[in-house]
């Protein structure tokens, strides 16, 4: 017995009310875009004139731009006049009233992942109200934030607040006629995260918790922006362990990270594309434009993600290595079980001297999952002494899996150092034989292994979060091996 | 002796850079013909930024002071030109090059100083005897010849493979830098023979040692105590001895040199 | 720089030649069919994977539109080739087979047959001992060779047959002027056979060149085969190469690619290791000096079990050339147990200089070992400063240097006269160079 599930509506088969609806007070705006839809949401959202300019600068870019088509990724076309572009926060009047009423499987899988209880009711879409504690930890969290002088809060509220410092540092790493879905969301993002560290300050938490908090609904349009001043330091965590289950299939995202003189940025990814089922083909199609500015000297950006489940990446984090002696860091974890496929990678651009990048990706490949790793390293002819060492190791459980590993590496100058290396592995059944003659079950010696096998990864990983993307990674090999 | 009683190596005030860090700091030392002197110190001393910059090893900035050798500006030359003059350094960790045979170097360095000082370079026979000889001195295999520089070699074979080049291209001024690091006793007599073949009138031989026992076997005629950067005391050999016994802690930096 | 596009100036040259080349209606056809796919694909560009760092209209330079004209003079044709004792000559001539200058006759299980002899006098015999090129992107300049096809070489070795001298297979390049030639090379080897192939690309007279090579070769099983290719062309010639081995069961394919002349190169290499137990080592040598461009592509396919690659490519570019290494491994699920390792280490010795790499594995199936490596650096410093503290001047030490990262690929080339050649380029001119190979 089970409650109702939101529906996995397709993007194709939506229904909308057609017309134009001029009364500011509605919840959602008619599907279709143009330049008074874009007016529309910017009203909507009250903001001021230099935000209105820039997402119309950028739709009218955009509409000069072609979307791009990919060999090797399929998905349905995508009707961009058939999307509502805007809707206020959904109300979940038709949710579960209680954790009574949430499918108990649902359930089960978040006690295997190591959910606080306090959390599951809000991720299982249990109404707002019932749920306590959640309003008086996120004030304690405000309150540590805004003594260190961080600023930390939705996009919108960026832009309503701190204007000045949006404006500024917006669409300076990724520019808005930088690729197709970076235009787009230029012009009709919906809301994000924003982040400000001023000079010298050591951000007192992990933004990841009071992130997770006051999670809304994924929108398809987010727009993150972080920004670390000279000294200063910051970790962030996006995305969560439970079941991502998605009605929009297709996520455009922009997130960019500014690090100035000697500051460090530290940006975690943990996500579980949840297909739907064993069999589930198609998955979430993430064109999302994830790009670093190693702005300053001696600045640092680090990418960590560990990824389950069916996601097709477009555009891969990338750090953009401009200040004398900056340093950028991909660390990967990316599990395909089942028939899923994942897509990962990186780019690192070396421009300033003496500059430093370190990629290593871990792929594990079950079922008849498929894994790809696709990454660039690039050396610009100014970028004296660049280094860069890459690790890219893939494991396989099966007959029926695949790995594979497509880097590039473009080298234009003399004193540069790029160390490229990959292996593929399988857990032999030596491996197992031995810790099962040492009375571990098969499933216990697996995950001992594959944990092994990603240490180097988790380490990289926020603290609260490496316990769970452990579970994580447990869970999504449940029945692997057999 | 050098022909006019001057120092075959005479270096005043020298003070060096390695990037941010200022490493030597007035460092003055006179070396001639005959001498063996020893230079010791703690740690992050300079020893070896001292022997390096005297080679010529890039990443070192002289910021004062003067070098000279033979009466020359030692500091104006290139690392080869330094070689083909005559000085030697014995690496504290001599590089593996793979690739590059022990017998192809051993050769072009013996003919590129030959040359150098319009002396005809040797033939394949003249030479292999040559080396022949100073591998059973060594106490070292022919079959090293063919393999790379140092390739596989243990820290003691690497050790001796320096002293071997050394006795073949004959130095006027040999460095050796923590020589005698990770030997066994037996090693080290092979390396302290090696050196005391080649004391001589016309040779001066700088040895850098962070412990006394080398001194055992190769005797130094002084012995100098490098700290902060600079020579902080000079003495004879009982110096080493009580260096031995005490430790360097109760030499502060700025003690007058004896 | 011919303004007109290509594709149209292939068009135009093959409309004028084509009705008075040999082989009939079936040949007629044949190329007609090659061309008019040509045509509706187009020659790869910057857009397909594998060709992205080809210097395209580098290519396009070259004077599709005319035709080469055949000159042949012997007594410089051997001051260019290398001294291999008793081998059996296979010269063609911009691409023709030229039978005087040619030493190879049927002995000891070897046939060689004269392809445009062949098309003129069995015409369907011709045209099924040759392959059908694909229409993906890496097989248009090989559609572009059968679509010109009117010369080259067909080689067999008779199952068994162990042959004691190597076949030298000469492509010189004579054309006075500018031009372009096309040719075929199909190459048989019998199964339990044995044979060194060298392949030697040179040319007489310094014209802007570019020749177009569409060959293949087969092993059969526990077929043994050792093959050499020494590209040392002249500084304005240009080659384009595209080479289909398939090895049967228990055959062994050594390659060893010498890419040490021309302005430019673009080799391919497609290798379906089909039966179980084959095994192939691939070794590869570039360097990438004034002005060169060295475009390298190799395929390595795992289809039966227990297949084995072992692949090592050095590559080095200076002054203003530019090298870049696609090698491709991909294991099937018919291939278990399969091993696969690949490395590709390149120098980058000036500012002007490029290097790119893209090494790539596609694992299909689990139980396998596979790895592979890439590194793209400089001469490393510590070294430099030890040769230069033995009294080595700087330049001498980085040629020794520069020699000792090759060394091991060098070093496994079965010919010496062939080794020669390359140290000769490679180290330029160290003193003593027989010290450098030490014991050999």
């Amino acid at each position: 017995m089970s409650a109702k599930q939101p529906e996995l509506e397709s993007l194709v088969a939506r229904k909308y009310r057609h017309g134009f609806v001029t009364d500011i007070a509605s919840d959602t705006v008619a599907p279709g875009l143009g330049e008074d839809v874009i007016r529309l949401i910017s009203a909507k959202k009250n903001e001021p004139a230099f935000m209105l300019d820039w997402r119309l600068k950028a739709y009218r870019r955009w509409t000069r731009m072609r979307e791009p088509t990919w060999a090797h990724v399929h998905y349905p076309p995508i009707d961009f006049q058939a999307i509502s572009y805007y809707s206020a926060p959904k109300q979940n009047k038709d949710g579960p009233k209680s954790l009574a009423e949430v499918d108990p499987k649902l359930l089960e899988t978040y006690d295997k992942l190591g959910i606080p209880l306090h959390e599951r009711a809000r991720l299982a879409g249990v109404a707002v109200d019932a749920v306590f504690d959640s309003v008086s930890v996120a004030t304690t969290f405000k309150e540590r934030l805004a003594e260190a002088g961080v600023i930390f809060c939705p996009f919108s509220e960026a832009v309503q607040n701190h204007p000045e410092l949006v404006e500024k540092y917006l669409g300076t790493v990724v520019p808005i006629g930088d690729n197709y879905y970076a235009a787009l969301n230029s012009a009709v993002f919906t809301d994000g995260s924003f982040v400000f560290v001023p000079r010298g300050v050591r951000c007192p938490m992990e933004l990841s918790t009071y992130f997770r908090i006051n999670a809304s609904k994924t929108g398809q349009f987010e727009r993150t922006l972080i920004v670390a001043e000279e000294g200063s330091h910051v970790s962030y965590l996006e995305g969560c362990t439970a079941p991502m289950r998605d009605e929009n299939q297709l996520h455009a995202a922009v997130v960019e990270l500014i690090a100035l003189d000697d500051a460090e940025i530290k940006y975690s990814t943990v996500q579980n594309w949840y297909p739907g089922d064993e069999n589930g083909v198609g998955g979430i199609y993430n064109f999302v434009t994830k790009r670093g500015d190693c702005r300053g000297r001696n600045s640092k950006i680090s990418w960590t993600q560990v990824e389950t489940g069916s996601a097709i990446t477009w555009k891969y984090p990338s750090c953009i290595l401009r200040g004398d002696g900056s340093v950028g860091e991909f660390h990967s974890v990316a599990l395909a079980n089942h028939r899923q496929q994942a897509d990962t990678g990186t780019k690192m651009i070396h421009m300033g001297r003496d500059t430093r990048s370190t990629i290593v990706s871990k792929g594990i490949s079950a079922g008849h999952g498929q894994n790809a790793y696709r990454g660039l390293v690039k050396v610009l002819p100014g970028a004296d002494g660049a280094r860069n060492h890459t690790q890219c190791d893939s494991l396989l459980m099966g007959p029926n899996c695949g790995a594979h590993t497509f880097p590039y590496l473009e080298v234009r100058n003399p004193t540069a150092v790029v160390e490229h290396e990959a292996t593929t592995s399988k857990i032999s059944d030596d491996q197992l034989f031995y810790c099962l003659q040492r009375g571990i079950s098969a499933e216990d010696a697996v995950n001992m292994i594959v944990n092994g096998f990603c240490k180097q990864v988790f380490r990289e990983l926020p603290m609260e979060f490496a316990v769970e993307a452990q579970n994580l990674l447990a869970v999504s090999l449940e029945g692997a091996v057999g | 002796m050098s022909d006019d009683g001057r120092p075959i190596l005479d270096v005043r005030d020298l003070r060096v850079r390695a990037g941010e860090r200022l490493i030597l700091d007035g460092l003055s030392l006179a070396v001639r013909a005959g001498e063996v002197h020893a230079i010791m110190g703690p740690n992050g001393s300079g020893k070896s930024t001292l022997t390096g910059v005297l080679a010529g090893r890039p990443g070192y900035e002289v910021v004062s002071g003067s070098a000279s050798y033979l009466g020359r500006d030692l500091l104006a030359m290139a690392p080869e030109l330094r070689a083909r003059e005559g000085l030697f350094l014995a690496f504290q960790y001599p590089v593996e090059i793979p690739g590059v045979n022990n017998v192809y170097l051993l050769k072009a360095a013996l003919n590129a100083q030959r040359k150098h000082r319009g002396l005809p370079e040797l033939d394949a026979f003249e030479f292999l005897n040559l080396v022949r000889a100073k591998l059973a001195s060594m106490r070292m295999d022919e079959s090293l010849l063919n393999r790379g520089v140092n390739e596989g070699f243990s820290g003691g074979e690497k050790k001796r493979n320096e002293i071997l080049q050394m006795s073949l291209l004959e130095p006027t001024l040999a460095l050796l830098d923590e020589t005698d690091s990770g030997l066994d006793i037996d090693a080290l007599k092979v390396v302290a023979d090696g050196v005391n073949a080649m004391r001589g009138p016309g040779r001066a031989i700088v040895l850098v040692t962070h412990y006394q026992r080398l001194l055992d076997h190769v005797v130094p005629d002084q012995v100098h105590v490098l700290a902060g950067g600079r020579i902080v005391r000079s003495g004879g050999r009982e110096l080493a001895l009580e260096l031995e016994r005490r430790g360097y802690d109760w030499l502060k930096p700025g003690t007058a040199a004896a | 720089m011919n303004p007109v596009p290509v594709l149209d100036r292939i068009a135009a040259s093959h409309a004028r030649r084509a009705p008075s080349l040999a082989g009939g209606a079936a040949w007629a056809r044949r190329r007609g069919e090659a061309l008019g796919r040509l045509v509706a694909r187009g020659l790869p560009d910057r857009r397909d994977e594998n060709w992205k760092y080809l210097d395209h209209a580098r290519v396009g330079e070259y004077a599709f539109e005319a035709e080469p004209g055949v000159r042949t003079d012997r007594a410089a044709l051997s001051g260019r080739l290398l001294d291999v004792r008793g081998a059996h000559r296979v010269v063609l001539v911009d691409g023709r087979y030229d039978a005087h200058l040619s030493s190879a006759g049927a002995s000891g299980g070897l046939e060689v047959e004269d392809l445009a002899k062949l098309i003129e006098v069995d015409p369907q015999g011709a045209i099924s001992l040759l392959r059908t090129p694909g229409e993906q992107a890496d097989d248009r300049y090989a559609l572009l060779a059968d679509a010109f096809a009117e010369g080259g070489v067909l080689i067999r070795v008779a199952a068994g047959s162990i042959l004691a001298a190597p076949v030298y297979l000469v492509h010189v390049a004579t054309a006075g002027a500018p031009a372009v030639h096309h040719s075929r090379v199909v190459v048989d080897i019998g199964p339990g056979a044995r044979v060194t192939l060298l392949e030697h690309f040179t040319a007489l007279g310094g014209a802007a060149v570019l020749g177009n090579l569409a060959a293949e070769l087969a092993l059969g099983e526990r077929a043994e085969v050792s093959h050499m290719r020494l590209h040392q062309h002249g500084p304005a010639a240009a080659q384009v190469e595209t080479w289909v081995v398939r090895a049967a069961a228990r055959s062994r394919y050594e390659h060893h690619l010498l890419a040490l002349g021309g302005r430019l190169l673009r080799s391919n290499l497609d290798l379906l290791l089909e039966g179980a137990h084959a095994a192939c080592r691939l070794d590869g040598l570039f360097l990438a000096d004034g002005d060169r461009q060295v475009d390298l592509l190799t395929q390595v396919k795992h289809q039966g079990l227990a297949t084995e690659t072992v692949q090592e490519y050095r590559g080095i570019a200076t002054a203003r050339g530019r090298g870049a290494f696609n090698g491709r491994i991909s294991v099937e699920p018919s291939a278990r147990g399969s091993n696969a390792s690949q490395t590709s280490r390149n120098l980058l010795l000036s500012p002007l200089a490029e290097i790119n790499a893209r090494p790539q594995l596609e694992i299909h199936v689990d139980d396998v070992q596979c790895r592979h490596g890439a590194t793209i650096g400089t001469l490393d410093d510590d070294h430099l400063f030890y040769l230069r503290s033995r009294g080595l001047d700087e330049a001498a030490a980085r040629a020794l240097l520069t020699f000792a990262f090759c060394r091991d690929v060098i070093g496994r080339v079965p010919l010496g006269p062939v080794r020669d050649a390359a140290e000769v380029l490679v180290a330029g001119a160290l003193p003593d160079r027989d010290l450098i190979r030490g014991t050999d």
